[in-house]
């Protein structure tokens, strides 16, 4: 019997676990987003050009309480923040109030995120992660059990909602491939990669005046999790897409990529 | 046995509720109502009313007390009134708050609809510099009412 546990085991996959809702874990997270100009539907008029922003955060990631349905809520606490606005010359800062700000991520042990209570505190702005929202799936990012040498599908979502004003819903169609154990600094690890395409629907409720949010575009990855406790190490992003937002006098288009880096710090 | 069952049917947690980490404007006005008594203690006789202002910082105090008519002897007792109202901490900037006090025949009634500042958010999802927000939600919001007449 001792054998059969042995080899069962011995044979197991990555296989996330709960550990990271366990205990306090700090992440950088490292994103270059390239905004293309924001351009009236109607007009064709552009309200402002592109421009490209630098963000680098510091955040802490604490257990908080584990729901009925057996998912966990972790408080993301905003630490340090910096945004800057990429020039030739120089980089310009972007004046932000995001440090010392919190929300909630309520997730399954597998990362699945199903609610990111008091996002509306981080977005807007001043705060920016609504157009940042990457941050959260970043993070979070809702990786399969996968075999080494195999692909699987398994979609990565993620709601933004202000109580029952507003709520937009994220969807990526990952397809996730394991490609087996990698060093990560002297951490062995499971390297996992994804691709997929990426939608956004959704649009106000009780909040006035009415808007409708859009977004199609695609997303790749690579996700790094510590081999002994199935941790999240590291995850590098390239995602883009294509928003559109809706008012009763306008919709307004922007194009949207990111790139970057979230990686666990000691 | 049957205190097990009665047991079992109690809620862990209220699912889907958020933690209280931000305060809310029904939060704050229930709260601010609770200072209806110790202001009260400030008033002898008269009829007036005055505008109040404060702040509540993130750790759940009162300060910056500020009134629209100048200095009158009860400002200070009803400051300190006002600032003995401890609100729940929160992780927000300072949240500024305003309010009436009504004194009738030396009676006194708080505005039942305090005014509490609300961040301007700008349209979400679309990553717009603070100098363009308020182009981009003219923009999306307001209707051209001469495409419709006639």
């Amino acid at each position: 019997m001792r054998w059969l546990w042995l080899v069962l085991m011995g044979c197991r996959a990555h296989t996330p676990t709960v550990n990271a809702t366990d205990v306090s874990v700090r992440y950088r997270a490292q994103l270059l987003g390239d905004f293309g100009p924001v351009v009236s539907e109607a007009s064709g008029e552009t309200i402002q050009g592109a421009l490209q922003v630098r963000v680098d955060l510091r955040l802490r990631v604490e257990p908080t309480r584990k729901f009925r349905d057996g998912s966990y809520g972790r408080l993301i606490y905003v630490d340090g923040a910096s945004l800057e606005r990429v020039n030739e010359s120089e980089d310009v800062p972007v004046a932000n109030d995001l440090v010392g700000r919190t929300v909630e991520l309520r997730t399954f042990s597998d990362g699945e995120i199903l609610d990111i209570s008091w996002i509306e505190k981080l977005a807007g702005q001043g705060r920016y992660l609504d157009a940042f929202e990457v941050i959260f799936p970043a993070i979070s990012p809702s990786a399969p059990t996968i075999s080494e040498g195999e692909t699987v599908k398994q979609r990565i979502i993620w709601p933004f909602r202000n109580a029952n004003e507003m709520r937009w819903d994220n969807t990526i169609d990952a397809v996730w491939s394991n490609h087996g154990t990698v060093q990560v600094g002297e951490v062995d690890a499971w390297k996992l990669s994804y691709e997929g395409a990426w939608g956004t629907e959704g649009k106000t409720r009780r909040s006035v005046p009415s808007q409708e949010w859009r977004a199609r575009g695609e997303s790749k990855g690579t996700v790094h999790y510590e081999r002994k406790t199935s941790d999240l190490i590291e995850h590098h992003l390239e995602w883009h897409r294509l928003v559109s937002v809706e008012g009763a006098g306008d919709t307004l288009n922007q194009e949207q990529r990111f790139e970057g880096h979230v990686e666990r710090l000691p | 046995m049957i205190w097990l069952f009665f047991l079992a049917a109690i809620p862990l947690d209220p699912v889907g509720d958020p933690l209280p980490r931000y305060l809310t404007p029904v939060g704050v006005a229930k709260h601010l109502a609770t200072a209806a008594p110790s202001l009260q203690e400030c008033v002898s006789v008269g009829n007036y009313t005055e505008r109040v202002s404060f702040k509540i910082y993130g750790d759940g105090a009162v300060r910056d007390v500020e009134w629209s008519n100048g200095e009158m002897d009860v400002h200070k007792c009803w400051a300190n009134a006002f600032v003995g109202l401890r609100f729940s901490r929160h992780d927000d900037l300072p949240i500024h708050l305003e309010t009436t006090v009504y004194v009738r025949e030396g009676s006194l009634t708080l505005s039942p609809q305090p005014e509490i500042s609300e961040r301007a958010v700008g349209p979400l999802m679309l990553f717009i510099l603070p100098e363009n927000v308020a182009k981009a939600q003219r923009q999306l919001h307001e209707v051209n009412d001469q495409a419709d007449e006639r």
